[in-house]
């Protein structure tokens, strides 16, 4: 017979063998590369601007991509640049000449090798200007391509780039390959199976990868178009794993099967102004309305006081620039404000049409939290709810605005994705800014070999930004990933990045 | 002869038409697909660059007489979006919203026409009031609303089905014809609903002629002159309805399809919309109209058949 003492100390035992089994379970299916089983994501919209990795521009077709191409350079989750296709680097001391080792037994999806001719053929597709800008711009710095040997590229630059290294991020394909934009090939550690327009799209954990096989073995993306039914195709169990949900829906989330990761978006939310039409020409009439603006009430409203405050155009991932003193250039001061519309010309105020797009709910509470904020200065703003298509038209390419509440987001991780868009002569200058300061200040920043000095030039870029109110700095979103709790692994980027390869399953 | 010759000329004077003010259209609405394309990285220059490839630099007229002459031959061009023929886009799709329709044409035939014998048949009694009163409630529900309580009923409450969960006919068909069945039944309620009325009060309008009494005098029971006369004559009105209804369906899965997260034609004409994939949207929007033309002229055909007065 038992006796109960035996019993215990039995059940401690057994509890300890369980343990250990449990935790061997957990990092043995993390260690040991794929496992079977899908996972299931939802995504908000199709990738419906194609799959040619040279040649898509959305952000949420190249956070997809991100898993079925890489480049010669990829991010890390901290936004280091870490080698990827080549092994290893070397730039000459004047910053013209990048040296690439190519790493050897890399393999595409359709099992052939990739080759120095593959990489020479990738960055002279990108770099092709006959057309007029290039597919990169930053490759129209490029004066050549040359492979040295079959594992080994040079470029050269025409002027030195300490950014130039971001842009070979850029995705290498075969060659071989005579249709990108339906014949989807790359490195990545997954690789495109197919697709269903509006319904999904299929990706499978690839086998040869080079590195740190995915663990995961079946990714089906989702579609899931009515944001309203995200809790319930999560709960209903359609989908085990879905990005960016609001504040609501987190909670909602509550005591479900999932638990709620926060970050950030990684985004500079602003009411963008256009500098060149009346009233908002006037630097003062610019600052009346950053000092009736406060964006911590807007942060309670919108997300329940989560978020990050902005004051400048550059997010707080981005420490090295990152400046938070900005943030203080305009606190709230109604009566400042309001001596500034008086100086300007406006004792009365003024009203002004806000241009919304209609699909992002967070800038339509943003727009409608301002507008209230503006009445106490008697600015009346008048919301107008566009389709993002109109929005892209008429008020990114046509300019034909007078305010705008969206978010802008870098398309590399480098300073000058963010701030090369104004200067006065960009092509993506929307808001029409125009500074002779701010223009010599990003022309120094870009034209130095030495990072102190350029770190310091954006820096006075930004405050620029701040101090000439250049826009109304808001925040930077947060954002919230649902996720099935068998599932681990997720990792935030601090750009539009998501890593599929890093999930794994936490139990069988 | 010469009047299936007149129906068919028409026919494709409908679609001509229908074709010509969707291309119009678009030229009037804001934004244009290579900006929609670019996205935020959209210049000036790549967007006029982006455009001449795609021909939309070239006049109005231009552009639509060429559109027309490849779908003539049978070529209805590639998406812009997807860079896959909107051909092969629309044959993905297009099983969905066919077998829903299917379902829902099936269900609207069953449901009704039993009972609208049955209240014909107790015409003025209790029971016929009561049916006739919940008909009524029934036809004034939209099917997209009975679409949002059916979800929570039988998917949140009984758990009868997975919200959401659509399942691909390519996976497994009784799965999907199973998921299906839900928003078929949502748009067949109210059809439903309708085609009672309409029958009952068809059969009873020809229970009163004298083509009736003649039957019964000769000898006929009650359930005989219901379904060999009767019901034959009551049955063309219902015919018309029942052609413009399954033009309806496929025109109307648009909204059910919002509901239930069915990605069928109806999700694909909307983002094309809100893309200005013209390609797309163009072949999807002839195609529903060629359906309701279709339809009629079936229709008509078959009243013609069955009715030899109607010329």
């Amino acid at each position: 017979m038992m006796t109960f003492k035996k019993l215990f100390r039995k059940g401690i035992a057994l509890m300890l063998v369980t343990m250990a089994v449990a935790l061997s379970g957990c990092s043995g299916d993390k260690a040991e590369g794929t496992s079977d089983g899908t996972i299931t994501i939802g995504i908000p919209q199709d990738l419906e601007d194609g799959l040619d990795p040279h040649k898509v521009s959305a952000a949420g077709t190249k956070e997809i991509l991100f898993n079925i191409f890489e480049g010669l350079v990829k991010y890390d989750e901290f936004g280091n640049l870490i080698p990827a296709l080549a092994q290893k680097y070397e730039i000459s001391e004047d910053g013209l000449t990048y040296r690439f080792s190519l790493r050897s037994g890399v393999k595409f999806h359709d099992g052939s090798d990739m080759s120095a001719d593959d990489v020479v053929y990738s960055i002279e597709r990108c770099a092709d200007a006959t057309a007029g800008e290039p597919l990169v711009p930053a490759f129209s710095n490029i004066a050549s391509v040359v492979k040295e040997d079959n594992s080994t590229v040079v470029i050269t630059l025409n002027a030195a780039d300490t950014e130039f290294l971001a842009s070979l991020t850029t995705a290498v394909i075969p060659k071989s390959n005579d249709d990108p934009a339906t014949k989807v090939i790359g490195t990545g550690p997954y690789r495109y199976v197919g697709r269903s327009p509006q319904e999904s799209i299929e990706l499978e954990a690839f086998d040869k990868y080079w590195g740190n096989k995915a663990h995961i073995k079946n990714v089906v993306l989702k579609i899931v178009a009515n944001p309203d039914a995200i809790v319930m195709e999560l709960t209903g169990g359609s989908i085990d794993m879905i990005c960016r949900i609001t504040d609501t829906q987190a909670e909602e989330l509550k005591g479900s099967d999932f638990k709620v990761l926060e970050g950030t978006m990684n985004l500079v939310q602003a009411m963008y102004l256009n500098n060149a039409v009346k009233p908002f020409d006037d630097v003062k009439v610019r600052q009346a309305l950053c000092y009736a603006i406060d964006p911590q009430e807007i942060m309670d409203f919108v997300s329940g006081g989560k978020g990050t405050e902005v004051g400048s155009s550059m997010f707080p991932a981005f420490g090295k620039y990152y400046d938070e003193s900005l943030n203080h250039v305009y606190d709230r001061d109604i009566d400042k404000a309001k001596a500034l519309l008086k100086e300007a010309g406006y004792p009365d105020g003024f009203s002004f049409t806000v241009s919304v797009p209609s699909n992002y709910q967070q800038h339509i509470s943003t727009a409608e939290v301002i507008s209230e904020q503006l009445k106490a200065i008697g600015v009346d703003a008048k919301i107008s709810l566009i389709e993002w298509d109109s929005w892209l038209s008429d008020v990114y390419v046509g300019r034909n605005f007078e305010a705008t509440v969206v978010g802008v987001d870098a398309s590399t991780l480098t300073a000058r994705a963010m701030l090369e868009r104004f200067v006065s002569d960009s092509g993506k200058n929307f808001v029409n800014f125009s500074s002779a300061a701010y223009d010599e200040a990003f022309k120094k920043a870009i034209g130095t070999v030495n990072d102190g000095i350029q770190t310091e030039s954006y820096k006075e870029c930004l405050s620029i930004l701040a101090n000439e109110a250049a826009n109304v700095y808001i925040q930077d979103l947060p954002t919230f990933v649902a996720i099935r709790n068998n599932i681990d692994g997720y990792k935030f980027y601090p750009l539009y990045v998501q890593d599929l390869a890093s999930l794994y399953f936490t139990e069988k | 002869m010469k009047q299936v010759f007149k129906k068919i000329i028409s026919m494709f004077a409908t679609l001509l038409i229908v074709s010509a003010v969707v291309f119009a259209a678009f030229e009037i609405i804001p934004g244009d697909p290579a900006t929609s394309k670019l996205g935020s990285n959209a210049t000036a220059e790549a967007v006029a660059r982006l455009r001449a490839q795609m021909g939309l630099d070239r006049p109005f007229i231009v552009r639509f007489l060429s559109w027309l002459g490849d779908m003539l031959k049978g070529d209805m061009g590639i998406s812009y979006s997807y860079n896959m023929k909107v051909s092969s886009m629309i044959v993905d799709k297009l099983p969905i919203t066919l077998v829903m329709t299917a379902i829902s044409m099936i269900l609207t035939l069953v449901i009704s026409v039993p009972t609208a014998i049955f209240l014909a048949k107790y015409a003025k009694s209790g029971i016929d009031r009561t049916g006739q009163i919940m008909n009524q409630a029934l036809m004034a529900v939209p099917s997209f609303f009975l679409g949002i309580l059916m979800t929570w009923l039988f998917g949140m409450v009984f758990k009868w089905f997975r919200p959401g969960g659509f399942i691909s006919y390519r996976k497994n068909v009784a799965g999907f014809v199973g998921y299906l069945f839900w928003p078929s039944l949502a748009i067949a309620i109210p059809k439903c609903a309708m085609s009672i009325k309409l029958l009952r009060s068809a059969i009873l309008s020809e229970a009163d002629k004298e083509y009736v009494r003649t039957a019964y005098s000769r000898g006929n029971s009650t359930m005989e002159v219901l379904y060999r006369h009767v019901l034959k004559n009551a049955l063309v009105p219902l015919i018309t309805f029942w052609g413009m209804t399954v033009a309806d369906m496929i025109a109307g899965s648009i909204v059910i399809e919002q509901v239930f997260n069915i990605p069928g034609l109806g999700r694909m004409l909307l983002t094309s919309i809100s893309n200005r994939d013209y390609p797309v949207v163009e072949a999807v929007i002839v195609l529903i109209a060629f359906v309701v033309v279709l339809m009629n002229f079936i229709v008509d055909l078959i009243c013609r058949k069955v009715d030899p007065r109607i010329k």
